[in-house]
């Protein structure tokens, strides 16, 4: 490259490089996270099929509407709501213990005579 | 404003004018005197000779027309984080340490930052060797949720396609005649990413390799960018897309599953680190937060991570850097230039972003196309580029959520710009 300087020329050489090598990392993260799930799914043990409904109508009963949906998540949501929190049970009770003070004392403020 | 509350605030503005001017005028008056008061005069003239020399080393008599310039520049940071909720996070600390770094004084009394010995100094230290940058990451790392990646990784390469601001502008500083290493350290302001800008700044032009110190204006060109990308995106995106593209509907994320989520930090640990393992510290750190976080088992320490850690770390790496620019140190023809490069390495990322996701739809079908303008967040700047996005878009309809896509080329952003970051110190360092 004769129009660049060397300095020029080591950063268009990195630049090229730089590029690349962002690129592969995160095309190998890409491949990776495209297939993870594919690969995790191998392990996950499919549930059994459901045996087939023996009458037509049970088509019809598996449908839930949204006003339903809706009352379902309604009750959930109240529900939870209206869970209490896990206390512990344990209630403390503080010994409430009055030390002596001489600055409340009955004895100071009132006067001593002098019963001789 | 009601006429009771502008008075008040024209008597303060008066007050503190009158106390300026009042120290100035003291300051050249008296204090221009020698600095020694003399043992042979009067017990009046010796006091006189005293207030001179207090006054001597005060910020009055030291000050110059560039402490100035830096302390609005500082106060202007403040207001913009007040008055327009502008990375408030960052700016507040940022101004401020702009304004401590620039109070003048009488050097040798390791007061300033580049005093050795001094507190700023000591604090300074985290900067100058990027110990903070990482504790950073750690917490990004902690309390981001990369689900919206993990269930369209396509849109990792979004954050690739961004990174081409970095080394476009690394081109682009070598071409104005800055060294290779002060030139790798500036191109990574195109990677929008505060802690990887001081991180690498730090490792490549940290004026002990033979290059300048550019610490301070990288640093503050690359947060003030950050903080300035609703301004600075929106029309960017508008010029490279069309309306009708601007109001694609994306099919919405897949849950995916905590095992899922687990294996992402470990795996992205392993595969980036092992293709550029400079970015170690910044990505070692990233992965780790995250895996505290999606462990389930050690919450206690994800918490700290993103919130009180995170938070000191924000806070001494925001003053130490806002102080590290000194007057003297800052205002070169060099900072400017830094800053041109940096405002036009953020309009490259973001047309790389954007172009690219249009470049990606010609292979794509159907409900899998994507909104190109969840492009733009490839240029990292979590998560002030995805909320741009997601805002634009609902500009065009309003229905058009694009904020989780557009989480997903935001992530891979730092993990593009972190990546970027390690190749140019493995080149470079």
């Amino acid at each position: 490259m004769l129009f660049l300087n060397a300095n020029l020329e080591e950063g268009f050489v990195i630049l090229l490089v730089g590029m690349l090598i962002v690129f592969m990392a995160l095309v190998l993260l890409f491949c990776f996270f495209t297939l993870l799930p594919k690969v995790l799914n191998l392990f996950v043990k499919k549930p059994k099929p459901a045996p087939k409904p023996t009458t037509s109508e049970t088509s019809t009963k598996s449908y839930v509407s949204g006003e339903q949906m809706a009352a379902v998540s309604a009750a959930v949501y109240l529900f939870l709501e209206e869970a209490h929190d896990q206390e512990n049970a344990i209630v403390t009770i503080n010994s409430v213990a009055k030390n002596y003070s001489p600055w409340s004392s009955k004895i100071y403020v009132t006067h001593q005579f002098n019963n001789r | 404003m009601s006429n009771t509350k502008k008075r008040t605030y024209n008597k303060l503005v008066l007050a503190m004018l009158a106390f300026f001017i009042t120290g100035f005028a003291l300051a050249q008056f008296v204090g221009t005197g020698s600095s020694e008061i003399s043992t042979d005069s009067s017990l009046f003239q010796r006091a006189i000779d005293g207030i001179g020399v207090f006054l001597s080393y005060t910020g009055f008599a030291n000050v110059t027309p560039a402490h100035l310039i830096m302390i609005v520049v500082g106060l202007f940071f403040i207001f913009l984080a007040v008055n327009y909720d502008y990375e408030p996070l960052l700016l507040i600390p940022i101004g401020t340490g702009i304004l401590i770094g620039n109070i003048p004084f009488v050097a040798g009394n390791q007061i300033g930052i580049y005093e050795t010995g001094s507190v700023l100094n000591y604090l300074y230290f985290g900067v100058l060797k990027g110990v903070y940058p990482p504790i950073i990451f750690l917490g990004i790392g902690a309390m981001t949720d990369f689900s919206s990646l993990l269930s369209n990784p396509k849109l990792m390469l979004l954050g690739a396609a961004a990174q081409i601001g970095v080394f476009l502008t690394f081109f682009g500083a070598i071409y104005l005649g800055f060294s290779l290493q002060e030139a790798g350290a500036i191109g990574i302001i195109g990677g929008a990413d505060g802690p990887t800008a001081i991180f690498l700044s730090s490792k490549l032009a940290n004026g002990l390799n033979g290059s300048q110190n550019l610490i301070g204006p990288i640093a503050i060109a690359a947060y003030s960018y950050m903080a300035l990308v609703p301004v600075i995106q929106p029309p960017i995106m508008r010029l490279l897309t069309t309306k009708k593209e601007r109001v694609i509907k994306m099919k919405p994320p897949r849950a995916v599953s905590k095992r899922e989520k687990l294996i992402f930090p470990i795996a992205g640990l392993l595969l980036t680190t092992f293709i550029s393992p400079s970015a170690l510290p910044l990505l070692g750190m990233l992965f780790f937060g995250n895996i505290l976080k999606e462990s389930g088992h050690t919450e206690r320490l994800a918490e700290t991570a993103r919130t009180k850690l995170i938070d000191i770390i924000t806070i001494l790496l925001g003053v130490t850097v806002g102080a590290s620019t000194q007057a003297d140190v800052f205002l070169t023809f060099d900072s400017m230039k830094i800053f041109g490069l940096g405002a036009i390495s953020f309009v490259i990322a973001t047309m790389g972003g954007l172009l690219f996701a249009k470049f990606m739809n010609l292979f794509l079908k159907g409900d899998n196309k994507i909104n190109p303008l969840i492009g733009a967040a490839g240029v990292s700047a979590v998560p002030d580029s995805a909320r741009v996005v997601h805002i634009e878009g609902l500009k065009y309809d309003k229905t058009n959520y694009l904020l989780m896509h557009a989480m997903a080329p935001n992530v891979a952003g730092v993990i593009g710009s972190a990546v970027a970051a390690g190749i140019l110190l493995s080149f470079l360092g």
